[in-house]
């Protein structure tokens, strides 16, 4: 084979160490302070705090190496994924064992936002030495608010989507909105102003503040410390709701409830009615048992004291009480007969039914009750001559004085 | 005793949602540690089915309110229905 080269010393004959170290030489000095951009991909966090990536753009790429003391710095408040934009600082180092040249970044930011990173970070650290981010200022979230006011776009998704949530939800309630601009010139302003201004109104019992997503710089107004002062200063309890999950704001910070969407805000601030329901039908399920058993065990007392009085017969009172011990009794079986047909739609017509075990009923029957001072008169020792007494009939009460004992016919 | 039924039915218009199912729940509380006696009860009784009703009733007749409220100069607040939402949806 012909040979266009030819060899013409030997001492021309390099080893793999020597080229690689000449154009270690040749290259490194010229890249010692590069700025970078491209996107990531590989990334990846070794076990030891390094972390390694690849960035390129359409054409090339290039390995990048981020040292754990620097990762230490610019991965606490950050975190950066396969496809994210940045910059970088670093120098070029051409790894000799391998053959291969990388970049060793010393400094990395999220690409185009990395001033707004900053002022984010200082007001944040600012804030949380004030103390405002402090759980010990934190309001409770009422559990059941009746009026919620919304400080939002009126055109937005976000109220949109929160007032389809809460009315699916728990309709029972009263949404008051604050339409405010939420992003661009005096959004922070307007925003601030809301909150005052529903502080001032008062009659709302938890505030909403937020927005949908967007850039960095459309959400930027939650992070202005003017939003959160007043959100710090602000009577009324608080969920910041702006948006999408993985967006953190100064205003979440500095709420008493952070939401991470609108939506889930509207999860939130409201229970599931159908849940309220079903909690409202077991309080009243047990109120109902106890009272009956409690029934059950009155009408036992009863039985035991007719057998053991010599009576010929019961008093009005007893036989009155041992009738509607019965009835209530009957009424609870027959009810409970149909309790697995009760489901929460026909839940007002199971009251209605439970309802007739009112104690009430035995007066419209033309029993009647008697009350001395507010108490039920079982007996005819509570009361003595001339004490004035209340008779209660199903239509009102009557008052009457005694004038004389006497015996049932 | 007429007169306690129309403080108790007066009050029960003044309660909250939250005010009255906490009494909901307190009723429970008392029933359950038994310490009542059978006049309590069925006083406590009367007045569950009157709470259930009402929490119920709160509940499901309730239509969602969308109000928005207005500042004017006088720092007075007027709220006008929001029906702008209507409008666009």
């Amino acid at each position: 084979m012909y040979n266009y080269f030819p060899l013409i010393s030997k001492e021309k004959i390099l080893t793999v160490s020597e080229l690689t170290y000449q154009i270690k030489k040749l290259v490194e000095p010229n890249f010692q302070d590069i700025w970078l951009q491209g996107e990531i991909s590989n990334y990846k966090i070794h076990a030891s705090g390094h972390v390694y990536f690849t960035l390129k753009d359409e054409n090339a790429s290039i390995d990048a190496a981020l040292w754990k003391r620097y990762a230490d710095i610019y991965l606490k408040n950050y975190t950066y994924k396969d496809g994210d934009k940045v910059l970088v600082h670093g120098k070029i180092e051409i790894y000799e064992p391998r053959g291969e040249y990388k970049i060793i970044v010393d400094f990395i930011e999220p690409l185009g936002i990395g001033e707004l990173q900053i002022k984010f970070e200082m007001l944040k650290q600012k804030l949380a030495a004030e103390g405002l981010f402090d759980a010990r200022f934190k309001k409770p979230i009422p559990e059941y608010p009746n009026r919620i006011g919304i400080v939002t776009s009126p055109t937005g998704a976000a109220i949109r989507d929160m007032i389809n949530i809460i009315s699916r939800r728990f309709p029972a309630v009263e949404l008051i909105l604050y339409p405010v601009k939420v992003q661009g010139d005096g959004a922070a302003e307007e925003i601030a102003q809301a909150i005052r201004d529903l502080n001032f109104y008062g009659k709302v019992d938890v505030i909403i503040v937020g927005r949908g997503g967007g850039s960095i710089e459309d959400l930027w107004a939650f992070n202005e410390e003017i939003v959160a002062r007043a959100i710090f200063e602000s009577k009324i309890p608080i969920i910041s709701a702006v948006g999408h999950e993985i967006d953190y704001s100064i205003s979440d910070f500095v709420a008493d409830l952070r939401a991470p969407t609108p939506s889930a805000a509207a999860e939130l601030v409201v229970k599931n009615r159908d849940d309220v329901i079903e909690n409202i039908r077991n309080f009243w399920y047990t109120i109902h048992q106890l009272t009956i058993e409690k029934i059950k065990n009155a009408k036992k007392e009863v039985e035991h004291l007719t057998k053991s009085y010599a009576f010929n017969r019961p008093i009005d009172w007893l036989r009155q009480y041992t009738m509607r011990l019965d009835e209530l009794t009957r009424a609870l079986e027959i009810a409970m007969s149909h309790r697995f047909e009760l489901i929460k739609n026909n839940f007002e017509q199971w009251l209605k039914r439970f309802e007739s075990l009112n104690p009430e009923l035995a007066l419209k029957r033309g029993y009647a009750i008697v009350y001395k001072d507010g108490k039920i008169v079982h007996s005819k020792e509570e009361l003595k001559l001339n004490d004035e007494f209340n008779v209660k009939l199903s239509d009102g009460i009557i008052k009457g004085v005694v004038k004389e004992y006497g015996e049932e016919k | 005793m007429a007169k306690k039924n129309e403080i108790t039915e007066s009050s029960l218009e003044n309660l909250t949602f939250e005010q009255a199912l906490k009494e909901l729940q307190n009723i429970v509380d008392k029933l359950e540690t038994g310490q009542v006696t059978l006049e309590e009860a069925i006083e406590m009784y009367e007045r569950g089915i009157k709470l259930s009703k009402y929490c119920l009733h709160k509940l499901t007749q309730a239509e969602l309110r969308i109000k928005k409220i207005i500042k004017d100069e006088s720092q007075g607040f007027t709220l006008i229905d929001f029906d702008d939402f209507n409008n666009k949806i």
